[in-house]
């Protein structure tokens, strides 16, 4: 484990070096271990799910390598990849047992982590994940204008800021760098077709949830997720796709339900 | 000096009603708007003024590469090189380029181009592209893949057309057993490679290193200044040789009218702005998705998306216009070589949606004024 920068009281920062790559960790709270898989176009930092989770759990919230404004690292091919990155993380940060919660990609990862590694993990909450072969294809975030890609994701971020014309031009950038890393594990197919044959290997508790309001992944997709995964399922009201970043209280209440179900 | 004459092969016919629903003549632009009969006038009159250029003594002819778009009708700018073999006599054929990074098999590009080269009897310019961002949404590739890809599928066909085979190829995105690639280019060592450029210091200084001349299409003269300046500072400073006029040539629109400039801008004025306004436009996106380049290199293309947003849109001549009578074209084009240090023009004469007889008119004025003006100075570099 590297050095660990104080963040307030909040949270800290916590290097880790890894096979992989250096691995940056957003860490905070106490309770039991909470492993945080967050979605794209720049929703990475510390938030205020961050800080509902925290007054329940410990959360480690990595940065994905190549996302937080990291050039996409070479040795990233795909999803699996960065769940070999991560049981590397658990081992490293001797973390054991953790609830892994995802959003989005994230929650791609969280699945494709517990179809590779599910014995160790205490279960899944997944937020809108990705990764299933769609019944049709989803829309294209890659050739939208940056504030329609926030349109798609979420019904609170504000896609003037990210308008390269008129907006931010930091942010902005800071968006594209997260859409390229999300290229290059989503270009040719933003599913993985190997999913559903291994969906089974996730063997612990899941639950999934959707936003009712979520314009990337329809209803039906999620709930096909949930089926296959074995999962409960749930809808947020009030939120788009990223139900974390649109209902940050909702969400973390969801995480805290589930995890009370669960066996000690 | 050298003359190349640049041309895109546009599809003419954009409505303005149905473009308007989209928002590119790229990519998204149906294809259902495309009328093969008219595409079949098309070429045969695009392939009569490349011919034409061979007539009237241009050095080379160009076609370039560019996919599912209504801008430029040259998907395999290798068919239309094999088709202009015939039809010109003297000329380079110069490809600018092949998209080489697009391919997932880049020993078809060295194939093609080493056929090439042998039946034209080693008249090919062999550029290398890499591809625009919109390119990567046609092609379906990952564009975080494509300067990695361009680097390697580049080496890769000059090792195959310069040490004997069979060799092996194993590389970060191409994998070969066995590379031995029938024909042999004609020219030796291989037919001489030209890149474009949009000025990124990593291509400047790869270019630089490998002496290729660069090729810039649609930039203006002060940056075309500026890039040309790194490359020579490169050259010498890194290299150890000074970088001649023969290695950088940029594109400019040229239309030559008897009555002079303002009569030549009046005819030229509507064909401009369809070619701007309906078959140029490519929303930041598609110019440049995701990874298409570095973080760094993005925040440049978002100032001068603000910059070109600003002034209009993209700057079709570097330097004076050469829009005019021959002797205002000629003395112009003299002077805007002069201003870069530049020594080959690549003159687009037909523009948007231009017709047949208004580019031939003002290609014969060209090869009857301009280049017999023009030729007392002609320096064969």
């Amino acid at each position: 484990m590297g050095c660990a920068e104080a963040m307030g009281d909040m949270h800290e920062i916590i290097d880790v070096e890894l096979p992989s790559q250096l691995a940056r960790v957003q860490h905070g709270g106490e309770g039991p271990p909470l492993l945080l898989l967050h979605s794209e176009a720049n929703t990475s930092s510390w938030s205020d799910f961050h800080d509902e989770l925290a007054a329940n759990f410990e959360v480690f919230a990595p940065i994905h390598p190549g996302f937080g404004g990291e050039e996409t690292p070479n040795w990233l091919t795909d999803v699996t990849d960065l769940s070999f990155h991560y049981k590397d993380l658990l081992e490293a940060l001797n973390v054991n047992n953790p609830l892994v919660v995802g959003t989005s990609i994230g929650a791609w990862i969280a699945a494709d982590l517990a179809i590779h590694f599910s014995s160790f993990l205490k279960g899944l909450v997944l937020f809108g994940p990705l990764g299933l072969r769609p019944a049709e294809p989803l829309p294209d975030l890659f050739i939208m204008q940056l504030p329609e890609v926030f349109s798609y994701l979420s019904n609170s971020l504000d896609g003037s800021q990210v308008d390269p014309m008129t907006g931010d031009a930091e942010m902005a950038t800071a968006v594209w760098t997260d859409l390229a890393t999300q290229a290059r594990l989503m270009w040719k197919r933003n599913y993985d077709p190997r999913l559903s044959l291994r969906a089974h290997h996730a063997d612990c508790p899941i639950m999934v949830a959707a936003g009712e309001e979520d314009r990337l992944t329809p209803l039906a997709y999620t709930q096909q997720y949930a089926e296959l995964f074995d999962a409960s399922f749930s809808s947020v009201s009030g939120a788009g796709h990223l139900v974390p970043v649109d209902q940050p209280a909702a969400a973390a209440a969801l995480v805290n339900s589930f995890y009370s179900t669960l066996e000690n | 000096m050298e003359l190349y004459a640049f041309h895109l092969m546009p599809y003419p016919k954009i409505d303005p009603e149905v473009r308007e629903k989209y928002s590119s003549a790229w990519v998204v632009y149906p294809n259902s708007e495309y009328d093969p009969e008219l595409g079949q006038q098309l070429y045969g009159e695009y392939l009569d003024q490349l011919a034409f250029a061979d007539q009237i003594g241009f050095d080379a002819v160009v076609v370039n590469e560019h996919h599912q778009n209504a801008y430029g009708l040259m998907p395999s700018p290798n068919i239309m090189a094999s088709a202009l073999i015939d039809r010109t006599t003297n000329a380079k054929i110069a490809i600018l380029g092949n998209g080489i990074a697009l391919r997932d098999n880049p020993l078809r590009v060295a194939e093609e181009v080493a056929m090439l080269d042998v039946m034209s009897g080693g008249r090919v310019l062999s550029g290398f592209v890499r591809g625009i961002g919109a390119e990567y949404h046609s092609m379906g590739l990952d564009p975080t893949r494509s300067r990695s890809r361009f680097f390697e599928a580049h080496d890769l066909i000059v090792k195959a057309w310069t040490e004997p085979g069979p060799f092996s190829w194993d590389g970060e995105n191409y994998q070969f057993r066995y590379v031995n690639v029938w024909p042999r280019p004609l020219q030796q060592p291989h037919p001489p490679i030209f890149v474009p450029s949009q000025g990124s210091a990593e291509t400047l200084r790869w270019a630089a290193q490998h002496r290729y001349p660069l090729a810039c299409t649609f930039v203006p003269m002060e940056r075309l200044k500026q890039f040309y300046d790194q490359y020579r500072q490169y050259a010498s400073e890194d290299f150890g040789y000074e970088a001649g006029p023969e290695q950088f040539g940029f594109t400019s629109i040229v239309y030559v009218h008897p009555d002079g400039e303002e009569a030549a801008a009046a005819e030229l004025e509507p064909h401009i702005k369809y070619f701007r306004e309906r078959a140029f436009t490519l929303p930041l996106p598609t110019f440049f998705p995701p990874g298409y380049t570095a973080a760094e290199s993005y925040k440049t293309r978002i100032e001068i998306a603000r910059e070109l947003a600003a002034s209009g849109g993209p700057t079709l001549t570097a330097g004076e216009p050469l829009i005019g009578s021959p002797e205002q074209v000629g003395e112009r084009l003299e002077r805007n070589l002069a201003a870069c240090g530049a020594g080959t023009l690549m003159a687009q004469f037909q523009v948007g949606d231009m017709p047949h007889d208004k580019v031939m008119r003002s290609m014969e004025l060209f090869g009857s004024e301009v280049i017999p003006f023009l030729s007392k100075d002609k320096v064969t570099s």
